[in-house]
């Protein structure tokens, strides 16, 4: 596979207010994969008799078909409820939100959902566990088997099928629950922090990985990270939140073709300024507190 | 560029120098253990063959050898036994049967497990033993009177730890359940159950051996047939030693059914020991 060492350009970049999904994303007569117009969350008080919380404030913005977009922003801002509200975990939400055409809603065949943490069932092998990710739908053993096998084989992993949870690294885990999010051929994959609970070598190493799966992965990809290299890295488009309540603060596109190699782009002169200018505008949303 | 640098399987490797001191020296542990038996049988037979205590009252190791051999020749080991395994078996299967029903159904509604857990307290500490007379006069002197009194030892234990098995389940895995699309009972059989097998296996374990006491018991306080029933008529008659045969009996048939439990919690766990070693 060719590693070009892309030209990493800046697209324009976008004021905050201004409606972000003006730019249409590269669809082909299809709807988008997630199309946000307006989204707010008010979290009603809870037990405890705690005041309502204004979570996300006006999201509006699209992912396209195919296309790798991350949120990035400070941390408790919001930007995982809006993946869990993309996901159907959160309802109660304001505003328009269609995801693949559809309301959001939970456990839907279509839409791939991973966390940091990898969520392994210990009394499972690693194909087991993988074969997991099908059950829910009515599917023969046999073929469920042979899917789950595929899936471990794309992502390194064909020679541990039989291996339970303790016998694997975390990097290795972490990579059984990214099988098992992308067996089922998700058309949209929703993944929160995926990399966050490993150490910076296995990360960067789990990141090379991911990008070269996405080469051959046709589906949108909405990546919530902490991590701006990440999101750079992985993402055709990064988008800031603010502060909670969260909206989207800023956009920054990518234009580097896929597929890219991580170690020539990170550095780049332009990564560099890219990585600076997400930086500041996160510092930014920092002190306007 | 390959993942496997970094990424080496944990598992099963090597033990450190630290470990390996810990690990015990079997032969050691086996001339401990055969010598303190030893060592306390001889005593016992010694002061029984030269009178230092009287043989009438300790019985001695011999003596107890002999009366055990005799018990096969008896009906104790035909009817007794038999009555207080049916007993000890039937009680444990209904209170196992209860016991995780009743978990059940409380896990699944956190509104009957708040209204139920002080009552289920309450009635855990009701000392079980004096309720035997009344499950006499309830259920009459036969077995039934018996089996009762194994279901009110056992039951509650099971479903008291089977309760805190279910409701240990990690969030995350609720969370991975709703995202595949898994119904919630889906959820409980898949995600729940399995992970609260070490747990189930434990408790059955000491469920067991707890139905043994519960039927021996109330065999002593007031039965027609079983080892209970035997081993107060032994202690009346002052047969000291058919007492200790008749204990050692059911001491080795509980260890029989204790073991065979066990095995079958190994086979189910593999993943456990699995999962324990290779922690470090």
């Amino acid at each position: 596979m060719s590693m070009q060492s892309g030209v990493l350009r800046q697209g324009p970049e976008k004021p905050a207010g201004q409606p972000v999904s003006s730019q249409a994303p590269p669809s082909r007569g299809q709807p988008a994969a997630i199309r946000a117009d307006h989204v707010s969350l008010v979290m009603t008080a809870g037990a405890g008799g705690d005041p309502p919380k204004e979570i996300l404030r006006d999201i509006t913005l699209s992912v396209g078909r195919g296309e790798v977009v991350s949120l990035i922003g400070p941390s408790g801002c919001g930007k995982t409820t809006f993946l869990n509200t993309v996901a159907g975990l959160e309802e109660g939400y304001e505003g328009s939100l269609e995801v693949l055409g559809d309301r959001p809603s939970a456990g839907r065949a279509e839409v791939g959902y991973a966390m940091s943490r990898d969520a392994l069932l210990p009394w499972r092998t690693a194909s087991r566990n993988v074969e997991l990710g099908l059950e829910a739908r009515k599917m023969a053993k046999k073929e469920r088997r042979e899917l789950a096998r595929d899936a471990l084989e794309r992502v390194g992993l064909g020679d541990h099928l039989d291996s339970y949870r303790a016998q694997l690294s975390q990097g290795m885990r972490q990579r059984v629950a990214l099988a098992r999010t992308l067996v089922g051929n998700p058309s949209l994959l929703l993944l929160d922090e995926p990399f966050a609970a490993l150490d910076a070598q296995t990360r960067v190493l789990m990141q090379e990985h991911l990008a070269r799966v996405l080469t051959e992965y046709r589906g949108a990809v909405l990546l919530v990270t902490h991590d701006i290299p990440e999101a750079i890295v992985m993402s055709d488009r990064v988008l800031v939140f603010s502060q909670r309540p969260a909206h989207v603060s800023k956009e920054f596109t990518v234009d580097v073709p896929r597929p890219r190699s991580i170690v020539k782009m990170r550095s780049s002169s332009a990564f560099a300024s890219l990585q600076d200018r997400i930086w500041s505008e996160l510092a930014q949303g920092e002190e306007g507190r | 560029m390959t993942l496997s640098d970094t990424d080496t399987p944990v598992a099963g490797g090597s033990i450190t120098e630290r470990d390996r001191s810990r690990v015990p020296n079997a032969v050691w542990v086996w001339v401990i253990r055969i010598g303190f038996v030893l060592a306390v049988l001889l005593s016992w037979q010694e002061t029984a063959t030269h009178n230092l205590l009287n043989p009438i009252f300790t019985g001695s190791p011999s003596g107890i050898y002999t009366a055990f051999i005799g018990l096969f020749k008896t009906s104790i080991v035909t009817t007794d036994l038999r009555v207080t395994l049916d007993e000890t078996l039937i009680g444990f299967a209904l209170s196992i049967i209860i016991g995780l029903t009743a978990a059940y159904i409380l896990n699944s509604s956190s509104t009957l497990e708040k209204a139920f857990r002080p009552i289920i307290s309450g009635a855990n500490a009701v000392p079980r033993i004096a309720l035997i007379p009344l499950f006499i006069i309830w259920f009459g002197l036969g077995p039934d009177s018996k089996i009762a009194n194994v279901v009110s030892f056992v039951s509650f234990t099971v479903l008291v730890n089977s309760l805190e098995a279910l409701k240990s389940a990690d969030r995350d895995f609720w969370l991975l359940a709703r995202t595949l699309g898994f119904s919630e009972r889906q959820r409980i059989w898949k995600f729940v159950v399995p992970g609260a097998v070490p747990v189930f296996g434990a408790t059955f374990e000491l469920a067991l051996i707890y139905s043994f006491l519960g039927a021996v018991t109330g065999e002593i306080l007031g039965g027609i047939n079983g080892l209970g029933v035997q081993l107060e008529t032994a202690a009346n008659q002052v047969q000291t030693n058919k007492f200790f045969a008749i204990l050692l009996l059911i001491v080795i048939v509980t260890l029989i059914f204790v073991q065979i439990m066990h095995l079958i919690r190994v086979r189910l766990m593999t993943w456990h020991a699995i999962e324990m070693r290779g922690q470090g």
